[in-house]
């Protein structure tokens, strides 16, 4: 009878990792058990976080794609020169020649009347219509790239109207103008996205919190017994925390199924339209460490949700 | 073992549920606990389970004022009682082994001991080889002693019973009273709440009566 006499035992005395873990594996176990019994409102619940996360992170997916795409032109502020048409090839490359020498460019480069109709022939799809024309009505152009230090507007501007004043030049156009324009947009897309994502992840807290309540709810009784017999806080919340995570982390999974299955219908139709554009753009599937961020994202939704609502209950029992 | 000293409970709202009681019960001592219903029977238990806790007076476990225990150290103090509940508060969707596992597991018993304790306590309980069957499957005195085997099953030093014969006919009363008999002869201390006084007067025990919240005879 000593061990009936003994006193209340601290928690930390009594702490036993094997028993800790045994306690871990049972509830693990139990907790998927719980699932397997009612795989359907299970289900539901996981696909509806699922949806949720996958609208901010096919955004981001689809936004990087689009970056990758605007990446693959060349993003130098260059210029694009067109001549006078009375112009001759060799004034053209006397004036290519003097623009070259210029302090402010770094590059030019000289593309012929007679070069330009043939490049336009073959990725315009006028070839035919263009066979038909006595005569070339295309310029000389001048390609110049200002020097790298030469990277603002107003600078810039000085040397556009500098070139503009020269007679042999008809008109002076900056060519990646809307280039940066699209970069802009999409970065305050992506940070849209992020504000999107804020916002669905409260969604999918509230969503894995209401469930978890619900089950609370119908658990009363279990909880109630389980407190009766000397069970602790934590081995209460134990099960209920399980089942957040395997809330957040299928969800998490399903979600980058979802979005790369969409990829995967977007890729046929968009490689075939980037093939008539001669690009060999394809979309990007999202990347494994993304996907792992994304899933690791749910699960923490999952388990801060339910660790709320139960602490939150179990707070309200013991007062 | 257990000792009330000047406990008064009072609950918000409402009138005393405990005025001022004084009572000791030695380690090993079987006692029972009568009243009418609303005396304050279960309030008395409660504040022993630390479901409640008083608003006056020491309620002391083995020489623990229990009621300045940190909630943290609630549960720990919970392990050393076992409680037997009228309505058997039994999880009707486990197994009645699942159901007397269920403090050995919290416990955090291995799979082997936990096997060996509770067909221990189901054989002294009479109910060995319906391990797998579920409560409801079961009779009523079977299912009280479902929740027998699950409070003793931890091998507390105390079992605290809340009307345990309430719902069964004088001949399972019996037998389950003998149950607590045979857990007191082995040492364990025994408080049972009952108004089956014809059965209590037999069975020759200490008796402490409770009316209208107060402790007004303690003989036996």
């Amino acid at each position: 009878m000593a061990s009936r006499r003994s006193s209340i035992k601290k928690p930390m005395q009594n702490f036993n990792l094997q028993s800790y873990i045994r306690i871990h594996l049972h509830t693990f176990f139990a907790s998927l058990g719980r699932f397997y019994r009612a795989p359907f409102n299970f289900m539901m619940t996981v696909s509806v976080i699922a949806i949720t996360l996958s609208l901010p992170s096919g955004l981001l997916v689809s936004i990087s794609n689009l970056k990758s795409l605007s990446d693959q032109i060349d993003l130098t502020n260059n210029i694009s020169i067109f001549l006078q048409q009375n112009v001759t090839f060799q004034q053209a490359v006397d004036l290519s020649q003097l623009l070259e020498n210029d302090d402010k460019i770094a590059k030019t480069t000289l593309i012929s009347k007679q070069d330009a109709l043939q490049e336009f022939r073959q990725y315009s799809g006028f070839g035919a219509a263009i066979s038909v024309l006595n005569d070339n009505p295309l310029p000389h152009v001048i390609q110049i790239t200002p020097i790298t230090s030469l990277n603002n507007a107003t600078q810039l501007q000085l040397l556009l109207t500098q070139l503009e004043q020269q007679p042999a030049i008809q008109l002076v156009q900056m060519d990646m103008g809307w280039l940066s324009r699209l970069q802009g947009i999409l970065d305050i897309a992506q940070r849209a996205v992020i504000l999107i994502t804020v916002l669905l992840g409260f969604a999918v807290l509230l969503i894995v919190s209401n469930t978890i309540r619900l089950e609370l709810q119908n658990r009363r009784d279990e909880i109630d017994i389980t407190r009766l017999v000397g069970a602790t806080r934590s081995f209460i919340m134990r099960p209920f925390i399980y089942s957040g995570f395997w809330y957040g982390f299928l969800g998490g999974v399903l979600a980058c199924i979802l979005v790369n299955l969409s990829v995967w219908l977007l890729d046929g139709p968009s490689s075939s339209l980037a093939q008539l554009y001669s690009s060999s753009f394809t979309i990007d599937y999202m990347t494994i460490s993304h996907a792992l961020l994304w899933v690791l994202f749910s699960i923490l939704l999952g388990i801060v949700g339910s660790w709320i609502v139960v602490s939150r209950y179990l707070s309200e029992l013991e007062r | 073992m257990l000792q009330f000293i000047n406990v008064s409970k009072r609950y918000p709202g409402g009138g005393d549920a405990l005025k001022n009681v004084s009572f000791d019960i030695k380690q090993g001592e079987m006692a029972f606990l009568t009243g009418h219903s609303g005396a304050g029977k279960s309030t008395l238990l409660k504040l022993i389970a630390l479901l409640e806790r008083s608003t006056q007076g020491q309620v002391m476990l083995d020489n623990q004022n229990v009621g300045r225990l940190s909630k943290r150290l609630v549960p720990y103090t919970r392990r050393k009682i076992g409680m037997i509940f009228q309505d058997h508060r039994l999880l009707h969707d486990q197994t009645v082994f699942d159901n007397v596992a269920l403090p050995l597991i919290i416990a955090g018993f291995n799979h082997h001991e936990i096997k060996r304790r509770v067909r221990a306590a189901l054989d002294k309980v009479g109910l060995l080889g319906k391990e797998q069957r579920y409560p409801i499957t079961l009779s009523g005195g079977e299912q009280q002693r479902i929740g027998i085997a699950r409070a003793v099953v931890n091998r507390p030093p105390m079992i605290l019973a809340d009307e345990p014969t309430g719902n069964l006919d004088p001949a399972l009363s019996e037998e389950i009273m003998q149950l607590f008999v045979q857990f007191n002869q082995v040492g364990v201390t025994v408080l049972i709440a009952s108004h089956d006084i014809g059965l209590i007067q037999q069975m020759g025990y200490r008796t402490l009566q409770l009316s209208q919240g107060e402790l007004v005879q303690a003989h036996g």
